[in-house]
C-alpha cells in the first residue's frame, strides 16, 4: 500500500522536466534505462512503488502520463535510451500534431476536445495504485499545451478525484526580459487562476531564476533549457526523497505539505537546492566544504532560490522544510538551528508558530556526489506574492490595450466574452492580498 | 608446680654434690696444708660419721644461702669481694700464703669468660666460710623461690600479649590496613622488632637465685645441652629443655648446674623449637583438615619446604655434635656457635611464624594477599624471602586464574579466587550477575581495573561456550594461554591485556556476525521505534479504527494477521525474515475504560544471547518508548487527515460564507496544532533517537569495548533515549500527563472540527440539491422556489443558528484549552533544568510566537495595572 503519485507532464516544458526527473529516479533506484533493475541495486531502504510500478516482466514502469500537442519532444522520448521505460498506452499526443501554438485557449481547448481519451489513461493509471496519494503535474503556465491542457486538467481532476492531491511543478516564465512569446503574461495569469483555486501545492520554480543559477552557481554562460531543466530534475528529486525513503517523518505528501501550508490559499512554494552539480558541468567550483549549518545558511539565501521575487521589509516565512540529504550529523541540526535563530536568519510569520523543520534523508547509494551533505529547502514565503504582482503589471499593460486577444476568442471560454481573463485577475489578486495579509499578525481574523 | 619441684630437687642433688666434692677433697688438703690439726687420733667410723654430719650440715647451710631472700649487704663488684676474701684470708693466715693463692686464682677465674656471675659465685663462697656467724640466720630460706626460666617466661607473655595485640590491632585496621601499604610495613617491623627482642633480661635476682641452687649440683656439659637443644629444634622435649603443655614454652631442668649465662642462652635458642612447633601444628592440623583450601595447602607445603632447609640444618648440627663429642671440644660446636649458625634459621621461622599466626584463619586470595602485604617489608632478605614463598603460596591460585581467563571456568571448589558464581541468577541477569569480584578474596597486589578486567575475560569466555556456543575457538585459542605466575605484575597484566583484547573481540564480533546484535538493534529502531515509517504508516491505517475501540475487544491474532499485512506492503519485507519473526503484537494490561491505543503495542522477542544486552527491563523500557511514539504519531496522522479534509473540502464548501472567517480560524488552529506535534516529534527524532543511536554506534564500532563497554553503551542509549524520549529528564513529574493531556486535546479537536465539515457538507450538498431542484422546475415552467421549498431553506437557517455557534463553541473551547495548555508547558520547559528540554521549547517556540505574546501580555497587564495605579492615585 504505498502511497502512489501519479505524474502528469505536459507540454514541452513539463515533458523535459518529466525525462529528467524519471532519468534522476531511475539513477537513484538502480533502475536502468529500459525498466530493469540493475544488478548492483540491492539495497531495500527505498520505495520504488511510490512513482513506479512493476510489469508482468518485473520491468518497472513510471506512473507517468505524457501529454503533448505536437509529437517534436516526445518524439525525442521515444527515440532516446529511456523509450523502452515508460507504457507506451501513457503517452497522449494530438492527432492533428499542431501543438497549441503558445495559446492558453488552444490548450484548454485541446483538452476539452481529447478530456475522454486522457482522463481515460488517467483512470487506468488511477485503479492501477493501491492507495493513491494525488497527482504531480509538471509544466510551464507560459506557453499554450502545459499552462492550458494543464489548467484543463487541473479543473477536471478536482471533480473526478476531489480527495487526492494535486501538486504542480510549475515553471514560470522568465518575465524580466522580454519573451518572444509575447501573450505570456495571458497564459501565465489564466493558468494561476487555476494553481491558486484547483492545486493543493504548487512548486514554484521561475525560468529567471533557474537562468541565473544556472550562470551564478554553475557558472555556465548561456546555460540550455536542457541544463536548466537538469536543476529542476534534482529539485523534484530531492522534494520526493522522504517519500522514496521512508524515515520517521514526511513519509506521505499530506504529512510533508501539511505542516507546509497552513491555509489552503497560500500554497505556493519556493525552492532552495545548494550545492548544484550537473553532469554536463564537470569542473563545478562549487566543491566546498559542506556541513548542515553552511548548507543549511546557504539554503536561507536568496541567490539558492530558484524563484525571482523582490522581497519587501515585511516578507516573511510561513513555513521551511529542509531535506538534508548525505551524511549529515543529527547533532549538527541542533546547532545550525541555534544559530539561525540566534543571528535571526530567517524571519517568520507574526501570528502563529513557525520553525525550520529539518529532516535527514538518506543520500541514494548508487549516485556519487562530490558533496557530503547537499540540501533542499521547500519554504512557503509571502514574497512570492510580488511574483504575481508582476505578473500581474504585464498582464495590466496587454489587457488594458486589448491586445492580442483574438487567438483566444476561439476558445470555448471565451466565446461569450473575456470575463474569464477578469475573474482570473480577480483571483489573483485575492492571492496576492492573501499573502499580504499573511505578513501581518491580524490574518488570524483575515476574511471578516 | 612439677616443674618447680623438679628445680628445687635439681639444686638440691647439685648442691649435695658439690659438698660432697669439696668436703672430701678437703681432708688431704687440710692435713697437707696445715699441721696443726689434732684430729689425727679419731677413729675411722667417728670420722665417717661426722664427716657425714658435716656434709649434711654443710648442704643445709649452702642451701639455706641459696635460698635466702635476703639482698646481700654488699655491693655486688667482685674487686670489693675478692679484697674481702683476701683480708679474711690474711686474717687467718699472717703469713699470707693463702692470699696470695687466692688472688693467683682469681686472675684466673677473671680470665676465664665462660662463667659469668663470678661476683655471685665469690659472695657465696664467703658466705659458706663465714660458718660460725650466720648458722642461726634465714631459718625462713626453707622457701624456695620457683626456679623457673623467667627469661623464658618473659619471652613467651611478651610473645602471647604482642600475639593479642597484633589481633587488636588487626582487627581494629582491618579496614583500612589493605588500603594503606603505609600502614603493613609499620605493623611488621614492629612485629618483628618485637619478636627479636623477645627474650627479655632476666631480672638479676632470680637468676641469682637460680645460681645459688645450681651451683649445688655439677655443671651440665654443653654437649648435652646441645643434644637436648637438638631435640627441642625438633619439637620434642630433651632430657633437662622441656617444652611446657600449655603455653607451648621451653624450660630447662632448673635442678641442672647450668650457668646463668648458658641459660639464658639456651632458652634463646629454644625460641627455634618453639617456633618450629608453632608452625608444623599449624600446619599439621591444617592439612589434617579437609577443608582447607588449596592456597591454605600451598602454604603448608610452602612452609613444610622450607622447614625442609630447617631440617637440614638440624641434621648438620647433629652430625657436629657427634663428630665433637670424639675430637676436642673447644675446637667443635658450642652453644654460642650454635647460635650464630642458627641465626639465619630463626630469622625464616619467625616470619614464617608470623605468616601461620596472620594467615591461620584465612583462605584463598586473601592469604595471598596478606602474605603479599609482607613483600613490602624494608629488609630485602625478608622481601625475598616472602617473595619465594609467594611463589609457591600463590600456584594454586594462579592455576585457577589460568583456568579462568583462557578457558572461562571456574574451578575453585573451596571458593577461594576472587571471582564468585552465584547460581541462582536467571538466564538474562547471567551476564550481569551471574560472575561477581569477592573484594576480599582480591589481592593487594591485582588492582581494582585489572580484576574487572578478570572478571571481564572470564565472563566473556564462559559466555563464549555456553551462550554463543563458540567452544572451537575456546580450544584454538588454549593454546595462546601461558601458565601465570607470581611475580612480574606488569607481565601479568600484559597477559591479561592480551587475552582482555582477544576474548572482548572475539565476543563482540561474535555477537555482531553470528547473533545480529547491530541488526536487532536496528530493527528495534525501525519498529519498535517507529523508525520504518512506512511500515508505521500501514500499520496505523489498518490499526486506526480498531484501536478506537475498547481494549477487550481487541483479539491477539487479528492484530496479527494486521501486522503480518503491514509487513507484507511495507519496506519491512525485505528486512532479514529472522528480524521479522521477532516482531509481534503485544497487548498491555487491560484496565477498564482503555482503549485500544492504551493497551497495543508492538513487541521484539530476543533470546539468548542478545538477551544479556536486550534485557526483559531494556525490552519494557522500549515497549513503553513504543507506546508513546505510537500515540504521538497518531496525532499526527490524525492531524494529517483534517488537514486534507480542509484542504480537499475547501474548494467545495467555499460558497457557505457565513463559515469563511470560522474555517480559517479554524486551519489557523490546526496548523499551530501540526506544527506543535510536528516539532515535537523532530526534537525526538534528532535530540533523542538519532543523536543517541549515533553514540551507540560509535561505541560498537570502537574495537577497544567489551561486552560490559557495550551493555553500558546500549544502557545509556535507553536511558538517553527513554528520559529525553518519554520527558523524564525534567524534574517536573507531571510533564508526561501535561503533554498526553496536550495530545488528547487535539484529538477532541480533531473530532469537532469534523464536525464541523461534515455539517459544512451537508449544507452545500442541501443547497446544491435545492439548486437542483428549482432548476428542474424552472424548466418546467414552475416557479423556481415554492412556499413550501422557502420555509425548507428557512429551517436549515434556523439549524445553522442553533447547530453551528455549539459546535463552534466546542471548537473555540478545544483550541483556548490547547493554547492554555501549550502556553504552560512551554512556560515550565523554557524554565527547565534539563538543556535538551529547553531546547524543545526552542524548537516549539522557533519564531517566538509564544513567547512574544506572552510578554506582550504581561507588559499590557502591567501597563494596565500601572494605569490604574496612577488612576487611584
Amino acid at each position: 500500500m504505498p502511497r502512489e503519485i501519479i505524474t502528469i507532464q505536459a507540454g514541452q516544458c513539463g515533458n523535459q522536466i518529466g525525462q529528467e526527473f524519471w532519468g534522476q529516479l531511475c539513477a537513484e533506484h538502480g533502475i536502468s534505462r529500459d525498466g530493469t533493475l540493475e544488478d548492483f541495486a540491492t539495497e531495500t531502504g527505498d520505495r520504488k512503488d511510490v512513482f513506479f510500478y512493476q510489469a508482468d516482466d518485473e520491468h518497472y514502469i513510471p506512473r507517468a502520463i505524457l501529454l503533448d500537442l505536437e509529437p517534436r519532444v516526445i518524439n525525442t522520448i521515444t527515440t532516446s535510451a529511456y523509450a523502452n521505460l515508460y507504457n507506451p498506452e501513457n503517452i497522449f499526443l494530438s492527432k492533428d500534431g499542431g501543438g497549441a501554438g503558445n495559446n492558453w485557449s488552444l490548450g484548454y481547448g485541446a483538452g476539452e476536445r481529447e478530456a475522454e481519451e486522457i482522463l481515460e489513461k488517467l483512470d487506468r493509471e488511477a485503479d492501477g495504485s493501491d492507495s493513491l496519494e494525488g497527482f504531480m503535474l509538471l509544466h510551464s503556465i507560459a506557453g499554450g499545451t502545459g499552462s492550458g491542457l494543464g489548467s484543463f486538467l487541473l479543473e477536471r481532476l478536482n471533480d473526478r478525484y476531489p480527495k487526492k492531491l494535486i501538486q504542480t511543478y510549475s515553471v514560470f516564465p522568465n518575465n524580466e526580459e522580454m519573451s518572444d512569446v509575447v501573450v505570456q503574461p495571458y497564459n501565465s495569469m489564466l493558468s494561476l487562476k487555476r494553481l491558486t483555486q484547483n492545486a493543493d501545492c504548487v512548486v514554484v520554480l521561475d525560468n529567471a531564476a533557474l537562468t541565473r543559477i544556472a550562470c551564478d552557481r554553475m557558472h555556465i554562460a548561456n546555460p540550455t533549457f536542457a541544463q536548466t531543466n537538469q536543476l529542476v530534475s534534482t529539485v523534484m528529486s530531492a522534494s520526493t526523497t522522504t517519500l522514496r525513503y521512508p524515515g520517521y517523518m514526511n513519509n506521505d505528501l499530506v504529512g510533508m505539505i501539511a505542516s507546509l501550508i497552513p491555509t489552503p490559499k497560500c500554497h505556493f512554494l519556493q525552492t532552495s537546492y545548494t550545492p548544484f552539480t550537473s553532469d554536463g558541468v564537470d569542473h563545478t567550483k562549487s566543491v566546498r566544504k559542506t556541513t548542515v549549518l553552511d548548507v543549511m545558511r546557504r539554503l536561507l539565501q536568496p541567490k539558492n532560490r530558484m524563484v525571482s521575487t523582490t522581497p519587501s521589509k515585511k516578507s516573511c516565512y510561513v513555513s521551511i522544510l529542509n531535506i538534508i540529504q548525505g551524511e549529515a550529523d543529527p547533532t549538527d541540526v541542533h546547532k545550525s538551528l541555534l544559530r539561525i535563530r540566534e543571528r535571526r536568519l530567517a524571519s517568520f510569520i507574526p501570528w502563529g508558530p513557525a520553525s525550520i523543520q529539518v529532516a535527514l534523508t538518506k543520500k541514494s547509494p548508487y549516485v556519487q556526489t562530490p558533496h557530503r551533505v547537499s540540501g533542499l529547502m521547500l519554504a512557503n514565503h509571502t514574497s512570492i506574492a510580488s511574483l504575481f504582482q508582476r505578473t500581474c503589471d504585464q498582464f495590466d499593460k496587454l489587457r488594458k490595450r486589448n491586445a492580442f486577444l483574438e487567438p483566444y476568442r476561439q476558445g470555448s471560454l471565451f466565446r461569450d466574452g473575456l470575463e474569464e481573463f477578469d475573474e482570473s485577475r480577480e483571483v489573483v489578486q485575492d492571492l496576492i492580498n492573501e499573502y499580504e495579509a499573511c505578513e501581518n499578525p491580524d490574518y488570524v481574523n483575515y476574511g471578516q | 608446680m612439677i616443674n618447680r619441684m623438679d628445680n628445687t630437687d635439681q639444686v638440691h642433688e647439685a648442691v649435695e654434690a658439690l659438698v660432697r666434692l669439696f668436703l672430701v677433697q678437703r681432708k688431704p688438703l687440710d692435713e697437707g696444708r696445715m699441721d696443726l690439726d689434732t684430729d689425727q687420733d679419731q677413729d675411722q667410723e667417728t670420722l665417717d660419721a661426722s664427716h657425714e654430719a658435716r656434709i649434711e650440715a654443710a648442704q643445709e647451710y649452702c642451701l639455706r644461702i641459696l635460698g635466702s631472700r635476703l639482698a646481700p649487704s654488699l655491693v655486688s663488684d667482685d674487686m670489693h669481694i675478692s679484697d674481702l676474701i683476701k683480708k679474711k684470708l690474711m686474717r687467718e693466715d699472717p703469713s699470707a700464703n693463702k692470699a696470695v693463692r687466692f688472688s693467683h686464682l682469681y686472675t684466673k677465674l677473671s680470665a676465664c669468660s665462660v662463667l659469668s656471675k663470678k661476683w655471685s659465685t665469690l659472695y657465696f663462697l664467703l658466705a659458706v666460710s663465714d660458718q660460725s656467724s650466720s648458722v642461726a640466720q634465714d631459718s625462713r630460706a626453707n622457701d624456695h623461690q620457683p626456679l623457673s626460666f623467667l627469661g623464658l617466661h618473659n619471652l613467651d607473655t611478651t610473645r602471647v600479649r604482642e600475639r593479642t595485640s597484633r589481633e587488636h590491632s588487626n582487627t581494629t585496621t582491618a579496614a583500612h590496613s589493605r588500603h594503606g601499604s603505609m600502614h603493613i610495613p609499620t605493623q611488621i617491623s614492629r612485629t618483628t622488632a618485637k619478636l627479636i627482642s623477645a627474650p627479655a633480661p632476666a631480672t638479676a635476682y632470680t637468676n641469682l637465685l637460680n645460681d645459688q641452687s645450681r651451683y649445688a649440683q655439677p655443671e651440665v656439659e654443653e654437649s648435652a645441652l646441645l643434644r637436648d637443644l637438638i631435640f627441642v629444634f625438633q619439637g620434642i622435649d630433651g632430657k633437662m629443655i622441656k617444652f611446657g603443655t600449655e603455653s607451648g614454652t621451653c624450660s630447662i631442668d632448673h635442678s641442672a648446674n647450668i650457668s646463668n649465662s648458658t641459660r639464658s642462652l639456651v632458652s634463646r635458642l629454644t625460641e627455634l623449637g618453639w617456633l618450629y612447633k608453632k608452625i608444623d601444628t599449624y600446619v599439621q592440623t591444617t592439612l589434617k583438615e579437609g577443608t582447607a583450601g588449596l592456597v591454605s595447602q600451598s602454604f603448608c607445603s610452602a612452609l613444610q619446604h622450607e622447614l625442609v632447609d630447617y631440617f637440614r640444618l638440624i641434621a648438620v648440627l647433629e652430625a657436629h655434635i657427634a663428630k665433637d663429642t670424639d675430637t676436642d671440644p673447644s675446637k667443635g660446636l658450642s652453644l654460642k656457635r650454635l647460635l650464630v649458625w642458627t641465626q639465619e634459621s630463626l630469622q625464616r621461622l619467625r616470619l614464617m611464624s608470623v605468616l601461620v599466626e596472620c594467615c591461620h584463619d584465612l583462605q584463598g586470595g586473601a592469604l595471598v594477599s596478606m602474605v603479599h602485604d609482607y613483600t613490602q617489608h624494608g629488609d630485602p632478605l625478608i622481601q625475598q624471602f616472602i617473595h619465594h614463598m609467594l611463589e609457591r603460596i600463590s600456584a594454586p591460585f594462579y592455576v585457577i586464574m589460568q583456568r579462568w581467563i583462557y578457558e572461562g571456568e571456574l574451578d575453585d571448589p573451596r571458593t577461594e579466587f576472587f571471582i564468585a558464581f552465584d547460581p541462582d541468577v536467571e538466564e538474562e541477569d547471567m551476564w550481569q550477575r551471574q560472575y561477581f569480584i569477592r573484594k576480599e578474596m582480591l589481592p593487594a597486589f591485582i588492582g581494582t581495573s585489572l580484576a574487572k578486567k578478570i572478571l571481564s575475560i572470564g565472563k566473556s569466555l564462559n559466555f563464549l561456550r555456553h551462550k554463543c556456543d563458540d567452544a572451537e575457538w575456546l580450544l584454538q585459542n588454549h593454546g595462546v594461554g601461558k601458565s601465570l605466575k607470581y611475580g612480574d605484575i606488569a607481565e601479568l597484566e600484559g597477559s591479561i591485556d592480551a587475552a582482555y583484547v582477544g576474548t572482548s573481540r572475539r565476543l563482540l564480533q561474535l555477537l555482531n556476525s553470528k547473533f545480529k546484535l547491530v541488526d536487532h538493534l536496528t530493527a528495534i529502531k525501525r519498529y519498535i521505534l517507529l523508525g520504518q515509517g512506512d511500515f508505521i504508516q500501514h500499520l496505523m491505517e489498518a490499526l486506526g479504527s480498531n484501536l478506537s475501540q475498547p481494549a477487550n475487544t481487541l483479539f491477539r491474532h487479528n492484530l496479527t494477521g494486521t501486522l503480518e499485512a503491514a509487513i507484507r506492503s511495507s519496506n519491512a519485507q525485505y528486512d532479514d525474515p529472522d528480524v521479522l519473526r521477532r516482531l509481534d503484537v503485544r497487548l498491555l494490561e487491560i484496565s477498564p475504560g482503555d482503549s485500544g491505543w492504551d493497551v497495543f503495542s508492538l513487541d521484539y522477542h530476543v533470546d539468548s544471547p542478545i538477551n544479556t544486552i536486550l534485557t526483559p527491563v531494556a525490552m519494557h523500557q522500549y515497549l513503553k518508548m513504543f507506546n508513546f511514539l505510537w500515540r504521538l504519531k497518531r496525532v499526527e496522522y490524525a492531524l494529517s487527515s483534517a488537514w486534507r479534509r480542509q484542504t480537499t473540502s475547501a474548494r467545495a464548501i467555499r460558497p457557505i460564507l457565513e463559515l469563511v472567517p470560522e474555517l480559517h480560524h479554524c486551519r489557523i488552529v490546526c496548523s499551530e496544532m501540526i506544527h506543535f506535534v510536528y516539532q515535537l516529534q523532530y526534537y525526538i527524532l534528532f535530540e533523542v533517537l538519532e543523536c543517541s543511536w549515533d553514540e551507540l554506534l560509535k561505541t560498537i564500532e570502537s574495537s577497544t569495548t567489551d561486552l560490559d563497554s557495550l551493555i553500558e553503551a546500549h544502557a545509556k542509549y535507553l536511558r538517553d533515549v527513554t528520559s529525553k524520549g518519554l520527558l523524564a529528564a525534567s524534574h517536573d513529574a507531571n510533564m508526561m500527563p501535561r503533554l498526553l493531556e496536550l495530545l488528547a486535546t487535539i484529538l477532541d479537536y480533531k473530532v469537532a472540527q469534523d464536525n464541523l465539515y461534515s455539517y459544512a457538507l451537508a449544507e452545500i450538498e442541501r443547497r446544491e440539491r435545492l439548486v437542483q431542484t428549482a432548476d428542474r422546475r424552472t424548466r418546467h415552467g414552475q416557479w423556481g422556489l415554492t412556499d413550501q421549498d422557502e420555509t425548507l431553506d428557512r429551517i436549515p437557517e434556523e439549524q445553522f443558528e442553533e447547530l453551528v455557534p455549539g459546535l463552534l463553541r466546542t471548537l473555540n473551547e478545544y483550541s483556548m484549552q490547547f493554547k492554555r495548555e501549550l502556553s504552560n508547558l512551554l512556560i515550565t520547559l523554557s524554565a527547565d533544568g534539563d538543556s535538551d528540554l529547553r531546547f524543545l521549547s526552542f524548537r516549539l517556540d522557533f519564531n517566538e510566537f509564544y513567547m512574544g505574546s506572552l510578554k506582550a501580555s504581561t507588559t499590557a497587564a502591567a501597563a494596565v495595572s500601572g494605569k490604574k495605579a496612577t488612576a487611584s492615585r
